[in-house]
């Protein structure tokens, strides 16, 4: 089910009515009902795969509990190995097929590969599969407790606000919440509504709307050059973020109306002044999970340094193939590696510029230039991760500058306005999306020390409430329905 | 916290009363504006309440979304027979065509239609009802991959979810000329343009030069035709295609602007999915401007004419081009 959908317009209200007016004690059984409804309305079957990694999971984390030495880790083994063999196989066989029979062609050595499979991608996978990780690992790291009521656990995995794009919960947080009784409050319910409408904001007034002119060029990248594919890239960076921090958004605030307080994943991330802090801004639940699990049990920082680099760019370079089965993916997560390592080197002189700044001007002018230095170099990755294939993504690289010498010359021209940097879409589409951009921008500069509810709440009733007109008006009015709707990450 | 029925508590219950009041409060404007677009209704697309009679809706909802409203007619009564275009095919009036051959057309011709919305429609009335013969009105100045407009996806959104009419700029654009038709009884016409025929005759003229300004190669369109002419193919449906007459004057303007390599790749796009009707070259007929409403449109005789050698193959002023596969 999507969260922007009519259908969930009436599941939410149905379950969150039923969840506080239900006894304490069957609070859970009808939330794990609602989320198999919430996530069998995709493709009823794929519920089976994740009942498989429940109940393997459960299994797992209670005899890792009860054993000792050895056989602790082979209990992990056996439950990561299912786990990721059920990914490999939904996520990865055809992907390694396809790059065997390449190979193979390439060297020509004329060797039969097995038959690729036609198999869908169970929405939503890679997240549940990294939540339910989380759990055996935290239980043999002896961080939390197993637990043994199947439902509870069942729960934890499917809890529907974040069970197809995350955020990616940690037992110790989520469990016991699950355990706990939850009351009515209107402040907290009204918090919850407030995330809510702001995220769905994000996905259908700026995400879907940028999505018609990213789609344009990037399904067609070898029609467009220079200004087109700056301006889609751009547009994609702004897509991405509201697509995704838009569903975060509403995963927060719906399971905040219920009384469950999620992990926030995104923390205005384009204000990042470097690559490193980006990832702390970015995606929050997934770079802690890589960040715990994979580059710390590599040795993290705490090896030689040539280890260190390779761990960092390792853990990038997987965290790339976690979000998609195509090689732009793993470039993508590769040049993030690559980014990482280099700032390292080049951390001495920005901090040596910022030793220098001495007035406020100086300072503010060091940031800027900072934070649209690592906007930039996130674009940059982002070609790869938007490209529809690696060819298409060298090709935006090769043709990423053409015609900009000409640039002053051919804006004059409505032609060119319209096809190389409306990208063929409406005066109307193109300005509400920059003003769309401009606004979130806004909001977030206004956000420096302080979330925006709370800015929001210390305003008088009339101003709350016309904010909350304006804001439903505009996703209403102003949101683009006939656009893309699906969120980005239920592919992964 | 004292307990009261259904398990939640008082103090529970109270904030349940509050929100549920405010939640009321505010989304009573957005329920009465929904309630405002159900009674004006202004493509009659829910056929709830008759309350703008259709003399006044019809001729906004053809100017402001024909899309919209052609295809939603169309959704309740199918036809077999199917005219697709821009606001050259728009007129032919499907009574005379059916007086002259028998067959009962539906007219999906819209005012400024793009080659995309011609496309899109013909997927959209394939899914409803498969065809039997379908005529495409295609002219240069659209087979151009600038002119991207695209209104039949309103449509196909609101068909797929309802809920979006309520939210349709469209749609309150019409409701707004619908109150303003109904009580200020103020006509929702073009306006006449203050000069003399000669005078708009130039000035048209200047505006469809514009399009060999704007001018992309039709490599979409191209795929996207060739795509309908294999499906007809492939399905038994009879795919034409009509070339409108233009003035001379405007003939003109695709050789001034050098146009005569697109011109020709038209033509050989066309046969290449179908057979085509071309009347747009220079004859008796194109050379009087009293044929002609305008350079590029034709007047109602002369849309006769046309219906008269299309429908029944006594062909004078148009040329036809058989499908040559390529």
């Amino acid at each position: 089910m999507l969260f922007n959908s009519i259908h969930f317009l009436i599941f939410f209200p149905i379950v969150t009515a039923v969840y506080f007016l239900l006894p304490h004690r069957f609070r859970w059984a009808w939330l794990l009902g609602a989320s198999c409804y919430f996530y069998m309305v995709f493709k009823p079957v794929y519920v089976l795969i994740l009942a498989f990694t429940i109940l393997i999971d459960y299994v797992a984390g209670i005899w890792i509990e009860k054993s000792e030495g050895e056989k602790r880790k082979w209990f992990l083994v056996a439950s990561i190995f299912a786990n990721i063999g059920v990914l490999a196989f939904f996520k990865y066989y055809n992907f390694l097929d396809e790059s065997l029979q390449n190979l193979v062609d390439t060297l020509g050595l004329g060797i039969p590969t097995p038959p690729l499979l036609k198999i869908l991608l169970p929405i939503g996978l890679s997240f549940h599969t990294f939540q339910s990780l989380s759990y055996t690992i935290e239980v043999y790291r002896r961080k939390t407790p197993a637990e043994h009521h199947l439902g509870i656990f069942a729960l934890y995995v499917m809890f529907y606000p974040q069970l197809v794009a995350g955020p990616i919960e940690r037992p110790q947080n989520v469990i016991h919440q699950f355990k706990e009784r939850h009351y009515f409050e209107y402040e907290r319910v009204k918090l919850g509504l407030q995330l809510m409408m702001w995220g769905m904001f994000k996905k259908v007034v700026i995400a879907d709307r940028l999505a018609s002119f990213v789609n344009v060029a990037y399904n067609d990248v070898h029609s467009y050059t220079g200004i087109s594919l700056i301006l889609a890239t751009v547009f994609f960076a702004f897509q991405i973020y509201c697509d995704f921090s838009g569903y975060s958004d509403i995963a927060l605030g719906s399971a905040q109306v219920m009384g469950f307080r999620l992990m926030l994943n995104f923390d205005r991330p384009y204000f990042a002044k470097s690559i490193s802090e980006f990832w702390k801004r970015w995606h929050i639940s997934l770079s802690t999970w890589f960040r715990d699990y994979l580059y710390i049990s590599l040795g993290g920082s705490r090896v030689s340094r040539p280890r260190w680099y390779f761990n960092l760019f390792f853990t990038f370079l997987i965290s790339g193939l976690w979000h998609g089965a195509n090689w732009t993916y793993v470039i993508w997560g590769a040049l993030n590696g690559f980014y990482l390592i280099a700032e390292m080197q080049w951390q001495g002189v920005v901090e040596n510029f910022k030793s220098r700044a001495e007035t406020g001007f100086q300072r503010f002018a060091l940031n800027l230039v900072l934070v649209l230095f690592t906007f930039s170099l996130t674009c940059f990755a982002w070609i790869f991760f938007r490209a529809n294939t690696v060819g298409d993504a060298f090709y935006v690289v090769r043709h990423l500058f053409d015609g900009l010498t000409t640039l002053p010359a051919d804006v004059f021209s409505m032609p060119f306005v319209k096809l190389r940097i409306m990208l063929g879409k409406d005066k109307w589409d193109f300005i509400l999306a920059w003003a769309g951009i401009a606004f979130l921008l806004f909001t977030h500069y206004l956000q420096r020390g302080t979330s925006g509810r709370t800015i929001l709440n210390r305003q008088k009733i009339a101003v709350r409430w016309a904010f909350y007109f304006a804001l439903v008006s505009a996703i209403l009015f102003g949101g683009a329905f006939n656009e893309s709707q699906q969120f980005i990450y239920f592919q992964f | 916290m004292n307990h009261s029925n259904l398990f939640i508590f008082n103090s529970e219950k109270r904030d349940v009363v509050k929100l549920t009041v405010r939640l009321a409060w505010f989304g009573l404007p957005f329920l009465l504006a929904a309630l405002f677009i159900l009674i004006i209704d202004p493509f009659d697309f829910f056929e709830a309440a008759g309350v703008i009679p259709d003399e006044i809706k019809r001729p906004i909802a053809m100017q402001l979304n024909p899309p919209l409203w052609k295809l939603n007619r169309f959704e309740k009564d199918p036809k077999e027979f199917i005219l697709l275009g821009d606001s050259r095919m728009a007129p032919l009036e499907t009574e005379v065509i059916k007086e002259v051959s028998g067959e009962d057309y539906a007219n999906l011709g819209y005012g400024g239609a793009s080659v995309r919305e011609i496309i899109e429609t013909f997927w959209i009335i394939v899914k409803k009802t498969p065809p039997k013969k379908v005529f495409i009105g295609v002219n240069l100045e659209k087979y151009n991959d600038y002119e991207v407009t695209n209104r039949v996806s309103s449509y196909a959104a609101i068909h797929e979810n309802p809920a979006i009419y309520f939210v349709d700029h469209g749609v309150w654009e019409a409701a707004y000329y619908n109150i303003r038709g109904y009580w200020g009884k103020a006509k929702f016409t073009l306006g006449t343009p203050n000069m003399t025929r000669e005078e708009f005759w130039q000035e048209d003229l200047k505006t469809w030069g514009l399009y060999y300004k704007k001018y992309a190669e039709p490599k979409k369109y191209r795929q996207d035709l060739l795509e309908i002419s294999k499906y007809c193919r492939k399905n038994g449906i009879e795919l034409k295609f009509i070339i409108f007459p233009a003035h001379i004057d405007a003939q003109k303007l695709i050789t001034d602007a050098g146009f005569q390599t697109q011109n020709e790749a038209l033509h050989r796009d066309l046969t290449a999915c179908g057979d085509v009707y071309d009347f747009n070259w220079a004859n008796d007929l194109t050379e009087n401007e009293n044929n002609f409403l305008d350079p590029v449109h034709v007047n109602q005789e002369t849309r006769r004419v046309i219906i008269t050698e299309v429908w029944k193959n006594d062909l004078k002023y148009g040329k036809l081009l058989f499908y040559a596969p390529q």
